[in-house]
Protein backbone atom coordinates (compact mmCIF):
# COMPACT_ATOMS: atom_id res chain seq x y z
CA UNK A 1 0.00 0.00 0.00
CA UNK A 2 1.11 3.62 -0.44
CA UNK A 3 -0.11 6.76 0.82
CA UNK A 4 -0.15 10.20 -0.97
CA UNK A 5 1.03 13.80 0.44
CA UNK A 6 -2.27 15.70 -0.59
CA UNK A 7 -0.65 19.49 1.20
CA UNK A 8 2.58 20.40 2.63
CA UNK A 9 2.68 23.56 3.82
CA UNK A 10 6.07 24.17 5.40
CA UNK A 11 8.37 20.91 5.27
CA UNK A 12 8.02 17.03 6.23
CA UNK A 13 10.34 14.75 5.21
CA UNK A 14 11.36 10.76 6.60
CA UNK A 15 13.02 10.41 10.07
CA UNK A 16 14.23 7.47 11.71
CA UNK A 17 16.33 6.39 14.97
CA UNK A 18 18.94 7.86 12.88
CA UNK A 19 22.26 6.57 12.36
CA UNK A 20 24.27 4.58 14.48
CA UNK A 21 28.10 4.17 15.27
CA UNK A 22 28.78 6.22 12.18
CA UNK A 23 29.93 9.15 13.44
CA UNK A 24 33.44 8.67 13.73
CA UNK A 25 33.20 8.44 9.80
CA UNK A 26 31.86 12.29 10.04
CA UNK A 27 28.25 11.27 9.31
CA UNK A 28 25.83 12.77 11.52
CA UNK A 29 23.48 11.28 13.90
CA UNK A 30 20.35 12.65 12.33
CA UNK A 31 17.10 11.20 13.14
CA UNK A 32 14.10 12.65 14.93
CA UNK A 33 14.39 16.28 16.73
CA UNK A 34 12.04 15.22 19.72
CA UNK A 35 12.73 11.66 20.01
CA UNK A 36 10.06 11.43 22.69
CA UNK A 37 7.45 12.23 20.29
CA UNK A 38 9.22 10.15 17.38
CA UNK A 39 9.29 7.27 20.19
CA UNK A 40 5.29 7.42 20.98
CA UNK A 41 4.18 7.64 17.61
CA UNK A 42 5.82 4.59 16.80
CA UNK A 43 4.88 2.78 19.98
CA UNK A 44 1.20 3.56 19.18
CA UNK A 45 1.13 2.21 15.86
CA UNK A 46 2.64 -0.95 18.05
CA UNK A 47 6.55 -0.65 16.74
CA UNK A 48 9.38 0.57 18.43
CA UNK A 49 11.20 2.58 15.98
CA UNK A 50 10.07 2.55 12.29
CA UNK A 51 10.30 5.55 9.63
CA UNK A 52 8.16 8.48 10.17
CA UNK A 53 7.58 11.63 8.97
CA UNK A 54 8.76 14.89 10.87
CA UNK A 55 6.93 17.47 9.53
CA UNK A 56 6.32 21.17 10.72
CA UNK A 57 3.20 23.25 9.30
CA UNK A 58 0.06 22.01 8.01
CA UNK A 59 -0.03 18.15 6.47
CA UNK A 60 -2.65 16.36 4.00
CA UNK A 61 -2.31 12.63 3.64
CA UNK A 62 -4.59 10.11 1.63
CA UNK A 63 -4.70 6.89 1.71
CA UNK A 64 -5.17 4.09 -0.85
CA UNK A 65 -5.70 1.16 1.86
CA UNK A 66 -6.98 0.86 5.37
CA UNK A 67 -4.18 1.93 7.85
CA UNK A 68 -3.39 3.19 11.64
CA UNK A 69 -1.66 5.61 12.26
CA UNK A 70 -0.81 8.48 15.04
CA UNK A 71 0.39 11.69 15.03
CA UNK A 72 2.33 13.20 18.02
CA UNK A 73 3.75 16.85 18.67
CA UNK A 74 2.68 19.75 20.37
CA UNK A 75 -1.05 21.38 19.90
CA UNK A 76 -2.61 20.50 16.69
CA UNK A 77 -6.09 20.01 14.75
CA UNK A 78 -6.53 16.84 13.51
CA UNK A 79 -9.41 15.82 11.31
CA UNK A 80 -9.86 12.28 9.43
CA UNK A 81 -12.72 13.22 6.42
CA UNK A 82 -13.55 16.30 8.51
CA UNK A 83 -14.45 14.28 11.73
CA UNK A 84 -11.79 16.01 14.67
CA UNK A 85 -9.06 13.32 15.64
CA UNK A 86 -6.86 13.23 18.48
CA UNK A 87 -3.22 13.37 18.66
CA UNK A 88 -1.31 10.76 20.85
CA UNK A 89 -3.23 8.17 19.93
CA UNK A 90 -4.35 5.69 17.75
CA UNK A 91 -6.17 6.60 14.69
CA UNK A 92 -7.97 3.69 12.30
CA UNK A 93 -7.82 5.11 8.66
CA UNK A 94 -9.90 3.38 5.95
CA UNK A 95 -8.90 3.11 2.24
CA UNK A 96 -9.40 6.67 0.59
CA UNK A 97 -10.09 8.86 3.57
CA UNK A 98 -7.77 12.19 4.08
CA UNK A 99 -5.98 13.10 7.22
CA UNK A 100 -5.34 16.70 7.63
CA UNK A 101 -3.25 18.00 10.74
CA UNK A 102 -2.86 21.97 11.10
CA UNK A 103 -0.40 22.82 14.23
CA UNK A 104 -1.34 25.31 16.42
CA UNK A 105 2.13 26.69 16.51
CA UNK A 106 3.99 27.84 12.93
CA UNK A 107 7.81 25.71 13.74
CA UNK A 108 6.60 23.10 15.80
CA UNK A 109 7.70 19.40 15.04
CA UNK A 110 4.92 16.85 14.93
CA UNK A 111 5.47 13.07 13.51
CA UNK A 112 3.30 11.06 11.66
CA UNK A 113 3.47 7.49 12.14
CA UNK A 114 2.04 4.47 10.42
CA UNK A 115 1.70 1.29 11.18
CA UNK A 116 4.31 -0.76 9.59
CA UNK A 117 6.28 2.24 8.84
CA UNK A 118 7.37 4.51 5.83
CA UNK A 119 9.48 3.16 3.16
CA UNK A 120 12.69 5.04 2.04
CA UNK A 121 16.12 4.49 0.78
CA UNK A 122 18.48 3.82 3.64
CA UNK A 123 22.16 4.97 3.42
CA UNK A 124 24.68 4.40 6.44
CA UNK A 125 22.18 2.36 8.25
CA UNK A 126 19.32 4.62 8.27
CA UNK A 127 16.50 6.58 6.33
CA UNK A 128 16.73 9.25 7.91
CA UNK A 129 16.67 12.52 5.44
CA UNK A 130 19.92 14.87 5.92
CA UNK A 131 19.85 18.21 3.79
CA UNK A 132 23.40 18.92 4.71
CA UNK A 133 24.81 15.93 3.20
CA UNK A 134 22.23 15.59 0.68
CA UNK A 135 21.50 12.18 1.81
CA UNK A 136 18.08 10.45 2.78
CA UNK A 137 14.45 11.15 1.14
CA UNK A 138 12.51 9.73 -1.54
CA UNK A 139 15.18 10.29 -3.90
CA UNK A 140 18.30 9.97 -1.44
CA UNK A 141 19.12 13.46 -2.20
CA UNK A 142 18.47 15.46 1.06
CA UNK A 143 15.41 17.17 -0.43
CA UNK A 144 11.81 17.03 1.79
CA UNK A 145 8.82 15.69 0.31
CA UNK A 146 6.81 17.57 -2.02
CA UNK A 147 2.95 17.98 -2.25
CA UNK A 148 1.69 14.69 -4.35
CA UNK A 149 4.35 12.11 -3.20
CA UNK A 150 3.45 8.81 -2.92
CA UNK A 151 5.65 6.94 -0.28
CA UNK A 152 4.70 2.80 -0.20
CA UNK A 153 3.99 1.82 3.63
CA UNK A 154 6.25 -1.50 4.84
CA UNK A 155 3.51 -4.40 5.27
CA UNK A 156 2.63 -5.21 9.24
CA UNK A 157 3.29 -7.89 10.64
CA UNK A 158 0.74 -10.12 12.74
CA UNK A 159 2.29 -9.59 15.83
CA UNK A 160 1.97 -5.62 15.66
CA UNK A 161 -0.48 -5.53 18.40
CA UNK A 162 -2.15 -1.62 19.01
CA UNK A 163 -1.25 -0.65 22.45
CA UNK A 164 -4.43 1.30 24.66
CA UNK A 165 -5.13 4.47 25.53
CA UNK A 166 -1.82 6.70 26.55
CA UNK A 167 -2.37 8.49 30.08
CA UNK A 168 -2.42 11.50 30.02
CA UNK A 169 1.06 11.75 31.70
CA UNK A 170 2.80 10.38 29.25
CA UNK A 171 1.82 13.37 26.97
CA UNK A 172 3.87 16.45 26.86
CA UNK A 173 2.50 19.55 28.49
CA UNK A 174 4.64 21.93 25.80
CA UNK A 175 5.32 25.41 26.69
CA UNK A 176 6.26 28.36 25.27
CA UNK A 177 8.47 29.24 28.08
CA UNK A 178 10.82 26.07 29.03
CA UNK A 179 12.93 25.40 31.99
CA UNK A 180 15.75 22.39 30.61
CA UNK A 181 18.49 20.93 32.63
CA UNK A 182 21.76 21.74 31.71
CA UNK A 183 24.55 18.35 32.34
CA UNK A 184 27.57 19.94 33.00
CA UNK A 185 30.17 18.72 31.32
CA UNK A 186 33.12 19.06 28.75
CA UNK A 187 34.60 22.49 29.36
CA UNK A 188 32.30 23.74 31.98
CA UNK A 189 34.95 24.23 34.50
CA UNK A 190 36.47 26.86 32.34
CA UNK A 191 33.17 28.85 33.49
CA UNK A 192 34.31 30.98 36.85
CA UNK A 193 31.19 30.00 39.11
CA UNK A 194 30.27 33.77 38.52
CA UNK A 195 29.40 32.90 34.96
CA UNK A 196 27.98 28.96 35.97
CA UNK A 197 24.99 30.72 38.04
CA UNK A 198 24.67 33.71 35.42
CA UNK A 199 23.59 31.43 32.85
CA UNK A 200 21.44 29.25 35.22
CA UNK A 201 19.68 32.27 36.46
CA UNK A 202 19.03 34.25 33.01
CA UNK A 203 16.77 33.64 30.84
CA UNK A 204 17.67 32.90 26.91
CA UNK A 205 15.34 33.33 23.92
CA UNK A 206 15.35 31.01 20.97
CA UNK A 207 16.72 33.27 17.95
CA UNK A 208 15.65 32.62 13.80
CA UNK A 209 18.64 30.87 13.80
CA UNK A 210 17.13 27.51 14.26
CA UNK A 211 17.78 23.98 12.25
CA UNK A 212 18.03 20.65 12.43
CA UNK A 213 21.93 21.58 12.89
CA UNK A 214 21.50 23.44 15.89
CA UNK A 215 19.51 26.12 17.54
CA UNK A 216 21.13 30.03 18.45
CA UNK A 217 20.30 31.07 21.82
CA UNK A 218 20.34 35.07 22.58
CA UNK A 219 20.82 36.13 26.21
CA UNK A 220 23.37 37.40 28.50
CA UNK A 221 26.48 36.28 26.90
CA UNK A 222 28.98 33.75 28.22
CA UNK A 223 32.28 35.14 28.73
CA UNK A 224 35.17 32.62 28.34
CA UNK A 225 38.92 32.38 28.51
CA UNK A 226 40.32 32.39 25.28
CA UNK A 227 42.16 29.01 25.19
CA UNK A 228 43.07 26.53 23.02
CA UNK A 229 41.16 23.55 21.96
CA UNK A 230 41.50 20.81 19.24
CA UNK A 231 38.11 20.38 17.28
CA UNK A 232 36.09 17.27 19.23
CA UNK A 233 32.88 15.14 19.47
CA UNK A 234 30.02 16.94 19.90
CA UNK A 235 27.03 15.00 21.66
CA UNK A 236 23.54 15.33 21.34
CA UNK A 237 22.05 18.63 22.82
CA UNK A 238 25.50 19.99 23.43
CA UNK A 239 25.82 23.88 24.43
CA UNK A 240 28.77 25.32 22.55
CA UNK A 241 29.90 28.83 23.19
CA UNK A 242 31.48 30.63 20.22
CA UNK A 243 33.39 34.19 20.96
CA UNK A 244 30.30 36.51 20.97
CA UNK A 245 29.30 33.98 24.28
CA UNK A 246 25.77 33.40 22.61
CA UNK A 247 25.01 29.82 22.82
CA UNK A 248 24.14 27.39 20.69
CA UNK A 249 22.72 23.66 21.53
CA UNK A 250 23.28 21.60 19.13
CA UNK A 251 20.40 19.41 17.52
CA UNK A 252 20.11 15.97 15.50
CA UNK A 253 21.95 16.97 12.53
CA UNK A 254 25.04 18.89 14.07
CA UNK A 255 28.56 18.19 12.73
CA UNK A 256 30.27 16.07 14.67
CA UNK A 257 33.71 17.40 15.14
CA UNK A 258 33.84 21.35 16.37
CA UNK A 259 36.15 23.77 18.55
CA UNK A 260 34.24 25.64 20.36
CA UNK A 261 34.25 25.10 24.09
CA UNK A 262 31.12 23.75 25.19
CA UNK A 263 29.44 23.81 28.94
CA UNK A 264 27.08 21.14 28.83
CA UNK A 265 24.76 19.38 27.42
CA UNK A 266 20.94 19.44 27.42
CA UNK A 267 19.51 16.62 29.73
CA UNK A 268 17.90 14.30 27.24
CA UNK A 269 14.68 13.91 29.33
CA UNK A 270 14.26 17.18 28.78
CA UNK A 271 15.41 17.69 25.31
CA UNK A 272 11.81 16.98 23.24
CA UNK A 273 10.35 20.45 25.47
CA UNK A 274 13.61 22.42 24.45
CA UNK A 275 13.44 20.69 20.64
CA UNK A 276 9.66 22.36 20.34
CA UNK A 277 10.56 25.64 20.36
CA UNK A 278 10.25 28.36 18.08
CA UNK A 279 12.18 31.46 17.42
CA UNK A 280 11.22 33.51 20.35
CA UNK A 281 10.39 31.18 23.06
CA UNK A 282 11.84 31.66 26.22
CA UNK A 283 14.23 28.96 27.99
CA UNK A 284 15.44 28.98 31.43
CA UNK A 285 18.14 26.31 32.50
CA UNK A 286 18.69 24.70 35.69
CA UNK A 287 21.99 22.05 36.72
CA UNK A 288 20.96 18.63 36.56
CA UNK A 289 24.07 16.40 37.02
CA UNK A 290 24.62 13.15 34.80
CA UNK A 291 23.60 10.53 37.72
CA UNK A 292 20.57 12.75 37.96
CA UNK A 293 19.71 13.26 34.29
CA UNK A 294 19.98 9.50 33.57
CA UNK A 295 17.92 8.31 36.53
CA UNK A 296 15.20 10.96 35.22
CA UNK A 297 15.83 9.34 31.95
CA UNK A 298 15.01 5.40 33.28
CA UNK A 299 11.72 7.03 34.89
CA UNK A 300 10.88 8.16 31.82
CA UNK A 301 11.58 4.54 30.10
CA UNK A 302 10.14 2.63 33.17
CA UNK A 303 6.39 4.80 32.66
CA UNK A 304 6.58 4.20 29.25
CA UNK A 305 6.58 0.24 29.80
CA UNK A 306 4.71 0.39 32.58
CA UNK A 307 2.15 1.23 29.87
CA UNK A 308 3.17 -0.88 27.33
CA UNK A 309 3.10 -3.65 29.54
CA UNK A 310 -0.26 -3.12 31.21
CA UNK A 311 -2.03 -3.02 27.72
CA UNK A 312 -0.33 -5.34 25.28
CA UNK A 313 -0.99 -9.44 26.05
CA UNK A 314 2.36 -11.40 26.54
CA UNK A 315 6.54 -10.32 26.25
CA UNK A 316 5.27 -7.55 23.75
CA UNK A 317 7.83 -5.11 25.26
CA UNK A 318 9.67 -2.95 22.81
CA UNK A 319 13.03 -1.05 23.48
CA UNK A 320 12.55 2.37 23.67
CA UNK A 321 16.31 3.45 22.65
CA UNK A 322 15.27 7.28 21.57
CA UNK A 323 12.65 8.43 24.10
CA UNK B 1 36.80 11.52 37.32
CA UNK B 2 40.57 11.25 38.27
CA UNK B 3 43.03 11.20 35.27
CA UNK B 4 45.41 8.07 34.68
CA UNK B 5 47.63 6.40 32.47
CA UNK B 6 47.73 8.75 29.36
CA UNK B 7 44.02 10.43 30.17
CA UNK B 8 44.75 13.87 31.74
CA UNK B 9 41.19 14.47 31.80
CA UNK B 10 37.45 13.10 31.93
CA UNK B 11 34.72 15.27 31.30
CA UNK B 12 30.55 13.90 30.93
CA UNK B 13 29.29 14.74 27.40
CA UNK B 14 26.09 14.04 28.19
CA UNK B 15 24.40 11.83 30.56
CA UNK B 16 25.16 9.22 28.64
CA UNK B 17 28.87 9.91 27.16
CA UNK B 18 32.25 10.52 28.57
CA UNK B 19 35.06 12.19 26.45
CA UNK B 20 38.30 11.34 27.71
CA UNK B 21 41.30 13.76 26.70
CA UNK B 22 44.91 12.61 25.97
CA UNK B 23 48.95 13.52 27.41
CA UNK B 24 51.59 13.67 25.15
CA UNK B 25 54.45 15.99 24.83
CA UNK B 26 52.97 17.15 21.17
CA UNK B 27 49.78 16.77 19.42
CA UNK B 28 51.29 13.69 17.19
CA UNK B 29 52.12 12.11 20.70
CA UNK B 30 48.45 13.11 22.13
CA UNK B 31 46.93 11.92 18.90
CA UNK B 32 48.88 8.55 19.40
CA UNK B 33 47.37 7.59 22.56
CA UNK B 34 44.14 8.48 21.36
CA UNK B 35 44.33 5.66 18.62
CA UNK B 36 45.75 3.26 21.02
CA UNK B 37 42.74 4.26 23.48
CA UNK B 38 40.34 4.32 20.31
CA UNK B 39 41.59 0.27 19.55
CA UNK B 40 41.76 -0.81 22.82
CA UNK B 41 37.77 0.08 23.14
CA UNK B 42 37.45 -1.59 19.73
CA UNK B 43 39.16 -4.59 20.30
CA UNK B 44 37.01 -5.23 23.87
CA UNK B 45 33.64 -3.64 22.33
CA UNK B 46 31.20 -4.10 25.81
CA UNK B 47 27.67 -4.13 24.84
CA UNK B 48 26.68 -1.17 26.14
CA UNK B 49 29.14 0.98 23.47
CA UNK B 50 27.13 2.84 21.03
CA UNK B 51 29.73 5.43 19.89
CA UNK B 52 32.98 6.08 19.86
CA UNK B 53 34.40 9.55 18.32
CA UNK B 54 38.35 9.85 17.63
CA UNK B 55 39.72 13.60 17.80
CA UNK B 56 42.84 15.18 17.91
CA UNK B 57 43.51 14.89 21.78
CA UNK B 58 40.27 13.36 22.72
CA UNK B 59 37.86 10.29 22.54
CA UNK B 60 34.29 10.73 23.04
CA UNK B 61 32.67 7.62 24.32
CA UNK B 62 28.78 7.03 23.94
CA UNK B 63 27.14 4.37 25.96
CA UNK B 64 23.38 2.76 26.18
CA UNK B 65 21.93 3.98 29.39
CA UNK B 66 19.68 1.35 30.73
CA UNK B 67 22.83 -0.91 30.85
CA UNK B 68 25.20 0.88 32.50
CA UNK B 69 25.82 4.69 33.88
CA UNK B 70 29.10 6.79 33.64
CA UNK B 71 30.99 5.51 36.94
CA UNK B 72 30.64 1.96 35.22
CA UNK B 73 31.98 3.30 31.94
CA UNK B 74 35.04 5.12 33.83
CA UNK B 75 35.59 2.09 35.50
CA UNK B 76 35.92 -0.32 32.24
CA UNK B 77 37.79 2.38 30.45
CA UNK B 78 40.40 2.55 33.71
CA UNK B 79 41.13 -1.25 33.74
CA UNK B 80 41.44 -1.41 29.99
CA UNK B 81 44.63 -2.72 28.95
CA UNK B 82 46.03 -0.52 26.31
CA UNK B 83 48.46 -1.56 24.49
CA UNK B 84 51.86 0.68 24.20
CA UNK B 85 51.18 3.15 21.67
CA UNK B 86 54.82 3.46 20.43
CA UNK B 87 54.71 -0.30 19.12
CA UNK B 88 51.56 0.32 17.31
CA UNK B 89 53.50 -0.82 13.53
CA UNK B 90 49.88 -1.84 11.78
CA UNK B 91 48.22 1.82 10.46
CA UNK B 92 46.65 1.63 6.74
CA UNK B 93 49.09 2.98 4.48
CA UNK B 94 47.12 5.69 1.56
CA UNK B 95 49.23 6.64 -1.22
CA UNK B 96 47.52 9.68 -2.90
CA UNK B 97 47.94 11.14 -6.29
CA UNK B 98 47.73 14.42 -6.26
CA UNK B 99 47.55 17.01 -9.71
CA UNK B 100 49.04 20.29 -8.09
CA UNK B 101 47.92 23.33 -9.47
CA UNK B 102 44.80 21.93 -11.25
CA UNK B 103 42.88 25.37 -12.65
CA UNK B 104 39.81 24.45 -10.47
CA UNK B 105 41.85 23.89 -7.24
CA UNK B 106 44.99 26.46 -7.56
CA UNK B 107 45.71 28.92 -4.15
CA UNK B 108 49.51 28.50 -4.91
CA UNK B 109 49.94 31.62 -5.64
CA UNK B 110 48.33 32.84 -2.70
CA UNK B 111 50.26 30.38 -0.46
CA UNK B 112 53.70 31.28 -1.91
CA UNK B 113 52.97 35.38 -0.65
CA UNK B 114 52.19 33.52 2.77
CA UNK B 115 54.95 31.29 2.75
CA UNK B 116 57.69 33.12 0.41
CA UNK B 117 57.70 30.11 -1.28
CA UNK B 118 57.81 29.32 -5.08
CA UNK B 119 55.05 27.12 -5.93
CA UNK B 120 57.68 24.21 -6.81
CA UNK B 121 58.97 24.23 -3.20
CA UNK B 122 55.02 24.06 -1.85
CA UNK B 123 54.53 21.41 -4.05
CA UNK B 124 57.61 19.51 -2.93
CA UNK B 125 56.92 20.01 0.71
CA UNK B 126 53.52 19.05 0.81
CA UNK B 127 54.64 15.75 -0.24
CA UNK B 128 57.60 15.38 1.52
CA UNK B 129 55.85 14.46 4.94
CA UNK B 130 54.08 11.14 5.86
CA UNK B 131 50.58 12.78 7.57
CA UNK B 132 48.71 11.60 9.98
CA UNK B 133 44.48 11.22 10.31
CA UNK B 134 44.05 12.92 13.42
CA UNK B 135 40.32 13.19 12.99
CA UNK B 136 37.45 12.18 10.35
CA UNK B 137 34.80 14.72 10.71
CA UNK B 138 33.43 18.18 9.43
CA UNK B 139 31.21 16.20 6.40
CA UNK B 140 31.66 12.56 5.47
CA UNK B 141 35.17 11.54 5.09
CA UNK B 142 36.85 14.55 5.44
CA UNK B 143 39.82 13.12 7.10
CA UNK B 144 42.15 16.35 9.29
CA UNK B 145 46.06 15.28 8.35
CA UNK B 146 48.78 16.45 10.69
CA UNK B 147 50.97 17.92 11.01
CA UNK B 148 51.95 19.79 8.17
CA UNK B 149 55.64 20.88 7.68
CA UNK B 150 55.38 24.74 9.78
CA UNK B 151 57.18 26.62 6.65
CA UNK B 152 53.67 25.83 4.78
CA UNK B 153 51.35 26.81 7.51
CA UNK B 154 48.69 29.62 6.69
CA UNK B 155 45.92 30.72 7.68
CA UNK B 156 42.51 30.22 6.62
CA UNK B 157 40.65 32.49 3.52
CA UNK B 158 39.35 35.50 4.34
CA UNK B 159 36.22 34.60 2.58
CA UNK B 160 35.73 31.08 2.32
CA UNK B 161 34.65 29.30 -0.78
CA UNK B 162 31.02 28.74 -0.90
CA UNK B 163 32.22 25.14 -3.00
CA UNK B 164 35.16 23.59 -3.15
CA UNK B 165 35.50 20.90 -5.99
CA UNK B 166 35.26 17.35 -5.05
CA UNK B 167 38.75 15.73 -4.65
CA UNK B 168 40.41 19.21 -3.77
CA UNK B 169 43.75 18.88 -1.79
CA UNK B 170 44.06 21.79 0.79
CA UNK B 171 45.97 23.16 3.57
CA UNK B 172 44.79 25.38 6.84
CA UNK B 173 47.30 26.01 9.62
CA UNK B 174 50.04 22.85 10.25
CA UNK B 175 46.88 20.22 8.46
CA UNK B 176 45.97 18.96 5.20
CA UNK B 177 43.10 17.42 3.84
CA UNK B 178 41.28 16.00 0.55
CA UNK B 179 37.67 17.51 0.24
CA UNK B 180 35.37 14.33 0.14
CA UNK B 181 32.65 15.96 -1.98
CA UNK B 182 31.65 19.40 -2.69
CA UNK B 183 31.79 21.39 0.47
CA UNK B 184 31.95 25.02 1.51
CA UNK B 185 35.41 25.61 2.77
CA UNK B 186 38.28 28.32 3.82
CA UNK B 187 41.05 26.21 3.27
CA UNK B 188 44.06 27.37 0.81
CA UNK B 189 43.87 24.97 -2.07
CA UNK B 190 46.81 22.88 -3.91
CA UNK B 191 45.53 20.72 -6.17
CA UNK B 192 43.08 17.86 -6.78
CA UNK B 193 42.93 14.21 -6.04
CA UNK B 194 41.09 11.60 -8.31
CA UNK B 195 40.69 9.14 -5.29
CA UNK B 196 37.41 8.60 -4.35
CA UNK B 197 37.08 9.08 -0.09
CA UNK B 198 33.34 8.82 0.01
CA UNK B 199 30.99 6.03 -1.13
CA UNK B 200 27.55 6.85 0.12
CA UNK B 201 26.25 3.26 -0.28
CA UNK B 202 29.68 1.17 0.32
CA UNK B 203 29.52 -1.08 3.39
CA UNK B 204 32.99 0.88 4.39
CA UNK B 205 31.73 4.35 3.14
CA UNK B 206 34.62 5.98 4.02
CA UNK B 207 38.21 5.60 2.81
CA UNK B 208 39.90 6.79 5.70
CA UNK B 209 39.94 6.28 9.32
CA UNK B 210 41.61 8.20 12.52
CA UNK B 211 44.81 6.61 13.06
CA UNK B 212 45.76 6.08 9.38
CA UNK B 213 48.87 7.24 7.64
CA UNK B 214 48.58 9.20 4.13
CA UNK B 215 51.23 10.23 1.40
CA UNK B 216 50.76 12.29 -1.29
CA UNK B 217 52.47 12.15 -4.91
CA UNK B 218 52.04 14.35 -7.67
CA UNK B 219 50.59 13.00 -11.01
CA UNK B 220 50.27 15.23 -14.51
CA UNK B 221 47.14 16.38 -15.45
CA UNK B 222 46.55 13.58 -18.24
CA UNK B 223 47.40 10.54 -15.34
CA UNK B 224 44.54 12.65 -13.33
CA UNK B 225 41.88 12.18 -15.91
CA UNK B 226 42.92 8.74 -16.61
CA UNK B 227 42.54 7.74 -12.78
CA UNK B 228 39.64 9.96 -12.33
CA UNK B 229 37.63 7.99 -15.34
CA UNK B 230 38.76 4.78 -13.35
CA UNK B 231 37.68 5.85 -9.99
CA UNK B 232 33.99 7.44 -11.53
CA UNK B 233 33.32 3.79 -13.25
CA UNK B 234 34.27 2.12 -9.58
CA UNK B 235 31.88 4.56 -7.71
Amino acid sequence: MAVRFTRIDLTAYPVDAGRQGQLHQGFCQSGPLDPYAFSLANLLCGQPSATTIEFIGGLGVEFTAPAVVSITGPAAEITLDNQLQQSWQSIKVNAGQQLVVAPARIGSKHYLAIQGGFEFPRVVGSASMVKREQLGGLHNDGKPLTASDEVSIASVTTEQKLPGMLPGLLIPDYQSSVRVGLVPGYQHDWLTSLQWQRLLSSEYTITPQVDRMGYRLNGPAIELPSRALYSEAIALGAMQIPPDGQPIVMMADRQTLGGYPKAGTIARCDLNHFAQGIPGDKITFYQLDANDARARWLLQQAAIQRWLSSQVCGPGVFSTRFS
Amino acid sequence: MQPFGTIRAVQPAGEDGLIFYTSGANLAAQNLAVTALHQALKAHRPHWLTELVPSYDSLMLVFNMSEVDYHGVYQFVKQLPVTDTNSQTASTVHRLPVWYGAPEANDLELVSNVTGLTAAEIIEVHQHSIYTVFAVGFAPGFAYLGELDAELATPRLANPRKAVPKGAVAIADRQTAVYPDVSPGGWHLLGLCPVNLYKPGAKEPTLMQAGDKVEFYAISEDEYHALAQTAGESA
